[in-house]
């Protein structure tokens, strides 16, 4: 059993000295790691991020994270990185760890994600340079987390992001701003790779709980939608000690667990 | 010059709540009711609760705003989901 506390968009500025410092110091009580999915300041600057260092000074668990679009606001993304890694908080960007908890091996691969849209209502790499841009990194993203996750050998794999992969986690948030709130190239890089879990904030409005088309699990843990400090999720893992593996395009069976063998069935099926 | 229709009003506030520093929130909607510009949605502090009638004052002088936003509950998880 792997036990996942997860928040996103807690948008800390100068003004949010002590609003989670409490929360963060018993996070030990509920959870095994802690994750945070994105937009951890409220304009992207390194003080801001001090602020939140400073709240997560008590925290005891394994901690990571990934940006989201206001960390980057005042392009100080390296400094934001820098004190947040000081602060024992990896962030992750195309990357994946594995931590030990419990005598299970849990992964987690992070992104930040972009807009894009959602089958049948998505942008295309076409036209004026601007728009050929914002749908080559969305694409780029995407496929940065189809790497990372499939890096991962580890009981447990956890998809980090900010942007929503999926539709159902949007629901609540006006259609005509679906595009700026995720991409189906996300979930599809996810049920390509596989995955147990899918975290990602940045829908404010939007739904708590979705699937991806290939039956992955996605939370969206933005704060006002959770309405938590943090939220946690049970990975039961009971017996389960080996990888889902993806080998040029295909899943090997041996690799498989049943319940990784179902899941996998449904999506390369 | 004619009074800036009370949808554009509505557009120019919600992009200051997106963009103004002591906002910085997204996740604000602009709704117009009856001649009002309502403003709904979660921010994490009291300050940027009251920056929004601040901004509302400077975007959108002369037409009634009401804030509805409400803070962000940040207390500890009351249960756990089992999920995979």
């Amino acid at each position: 059993m792997i036990r996942v506390a997860a928040f996103g968009d807690c948008h800390v500025g100068a003004d949010s000295r002590g609003l989670l410092r409490g929360a963060m110091a018993r996070v030990h009580e509920h959870a095994d790691v802690l994750l945070i999915a994105g937009d951890l300041t409220k304009c992207g600057t390194a003080a801001e991020a001090e602020v939140l260092a400073a709240e997560l000074d008590a925290l005891s668990v394994p901690a990571f994270a990934v940006l989201g679009n206001h960390d980057h606001h005042a392009d100080e993304v390296e400094a934001v990185v820098s004190v947040m890694e000081s602060a024992g908080v990896r962030v992750l960007e195309g990357d994946a760890v594995t931590v030990d908890v419990r005598s299970r091996r849990v992964g987690v691969a992070g992104v930040k994600g972009f807009g894009g849209g959602f089958p049948g209502a998505s942008g295309s790499e076409f036209g004026e340079a601007e728009m050929k841009a914002f749908m080559r990194h969305s694409k780029v993203v995407a496929d940065r987390m189809h790497d990372a996750l499939t890096s991962l050998t580890c009981d447990a794999r956890i998809a980090l992001t900010h942007y929503s992969p999926v539709e159902d986690t949007l629901r609540g948030e006006r259609l005509e701003i679906y595009p700026f709130l995720g991409s189906y190239l996300l979930a599809e890089a996810i049920d390509r790779a596989g995955a147990d879990l899918a975290i990602h904030g940045h829908a404010h409005a939007g739904s708590p709980q979705g699937t991806t088309p290939g039956g992955v699990a996605v939370r969206n843990v933005a704060q006002p939608v959770i309405r938590h400090a943090y939220q946690v999720f049970v990975l039961d893992h009971s017996g389960d000690t080996t990888a889902v593996t993806e080998r040029a395009g295909g899943v090997h069976a041996d690799d498989l667990t049943a319940g990784h063998a179902r899941r996998a069935r449904g999506r390369f099926a | 010059m004619p009074p800036t229709s009370i949808d554009y009003l509505r557009a120019h506030l919600e992009e200051a709540l997106a963009t103004d520093g002591r906002v910085s929130e997204q996740g604000l909607h602009v709704d117009v009711a009856g001649g009002v510009l309502v403003v709904r949605g979660y921010v994490s502090t009291e300050q940027r609760r009251a920056a929004v009638d601040a901004i509302a004052g400077e975007v959108a002088s002369g037409v009634a705003v009401r804030n509805e936003v409400s803070l962000v509950p940040l207390d500890e998880p009351d249960g756990e989901e089992r999920v995979g």
